[in-house]
């Protein structure tokens, strides 16, 4: 081959589509500590959340998202009247309604089985733990948004800080010390119930007894968050 | 001309390391990152405490609590985070909010809720603490 010729193609080459795939890493985006464990999910009575915002601001307090910034790793969402109200401040807006009908939906990141967040990103920055959560690697996270568009529940956010992608993270932190995650603990009416998915559990009772739906079930993400006494509409 | 070959052979050198770098040792191939992302959340102090750690002083306010109609509710609801408090054991480092406005966050009014709440009017004027203790949250007796 000539001198020339040789240098080009070694200079197009990474450049070639497939390339990578010949690269021999066993980087995938499915679990990365492999072994048996207890898989985690929550699941939120809506006809026990009062709408009193106390799980937002635990939530910011104990993850340090800026408390007057409109963005949260966890949301109140009040359809009162056939209004929505978004509380994502430590600014209570349902204090001030009026309505006659309202129920409250507290929303979160969904730490999906078949996550979109974790299938689209471009540098592998997200991927599942052996519990099941979806976390992000803030250092390889080089903040293209993809995740943003590709969540269908609206989940994940730009920290207004750190300037990458932010989501909940189930308090990971919390729960490998045996503690609950800031939100559960706070909320004054148990409406959010945290716990291992398997047989005898609290979480696993609640679901076998009660009528439970996921959000947007039509998205094939498989959410590991359950919602009791959901009205339909508010899955939109 | 001799200079343009120095130039070429600079850039392909600085060409080999980066290849080198972002196939061989970067974090990302040896697949170190992600080890290295759950080392880093689960470095994170948690700051909202569980009321298993406030009874070990305060059981006095413990047992009033559990046996009162607030006995689902944790400290860190109304007390805030606690975790300096668990440190310094100070009244100042927890929140004690004795307003009005801190009752009202749950217990006021609107709809969608089915605990006891009241109307704006009910008591108007006077601490809610007045009547009623948190800590033993029973409706009083006239």
């Amino acid at each position: 081959m000539h001198r020339r010729e040789f240098l080009k193609s070694v200079i197009t080459l990474p450049f070639i589509p497939g390339f990578r795939i010949v690269i021999p890493s066993g980087r995938s985006r499915e679990m990365v500590e492999t072994g048996p464990a207890k898989k985690y999910a929550m699941v939120i009575d809506v006809d026990k959340c009062i709408g009193c915002g106390k799980c937002v601001i635990a939530c910011k307090t104990e993850n340090h998202v800026p408390m007057e910034a409109p963005v949260s790793r966890t949301w109140i969402e009040g359809y009162l009247d056939d209004k929505k109200l978004v509380m994502n401040t430590d600014e209570n807006p349902f204090l001030k309604s009026k309505a006659s009908k309202g129920f409250f939906v507290p929303k979160l990141c969904n730490h999906c089985a078949n996550a979109p967040c974790v299938n689209v990103c471009p540098v592998y920055a997200r991927f599942h733990t052996k519990e099941g959560i979806v976390l992000v690697d803030k250092e390889t996270c080089i903040g293209c948004k993809y995740c943003i568009t590709a969540c269908p529940y609206g989940a994940t956010f730009v920290h207004p800080e750190e300037k990458v992608t932010d989501k909940c993270t189930f308090c990971y932190h919390r729960l490998r010390k045996g503690l609950l995650p800031a939100c559960v603990v706070v909320c004054p009416t148990g409406a959010r119930k945290f716990g291992p998915l398997e047989e005898g559990s609290e979480v696993y009772d609640l679901i076998k007894k009660n009528r439970t739906t996921v959000l947007k079930p039509e998205a094939g993400t498989y959410p590991r968050v359950f919602y009791i006494n959901l009205d339909t509409v508010v899955e939109l | 001309m001799r200079i343009s070959t120095a130039v070429f052979s600079i850039a392909i050198l600085i060409y080999a390391a980066v290849l080198v770098y972002t196939f061989i040792i970067s974090p990302y191939i040896k697949e170190e990152s992600i080890v290295l992302a759950i080392e880093e959340e689960m470095g994170k102090e948690p700051v909202h405490v569980q009321s298993e750690v406030c009874k070990q002083c305060h059981l006095e306010v413990f047992t009033n609590l559990s046996l009162g109609n607030h006995s689902g509710v944790e400290c860190a609801a109304c007390h805030g985070t606690g975790k300096e408090h668990a440190k310094l054991r100070t009244a100042g480092s927890i929140v004690v909010e004795d307003t009005r406005d801190a009752c009202m966050i749950c217990h006021k009014k609107i709809a969608g809720r089915n605990i006891p709440t009241v109307e704006e009017n009910h008591g108007s004027g006077v601490r809610c603490s007045y009547c009623h203790d948190p800590h033993s949250a029973n409706v009083p007796s006239e």
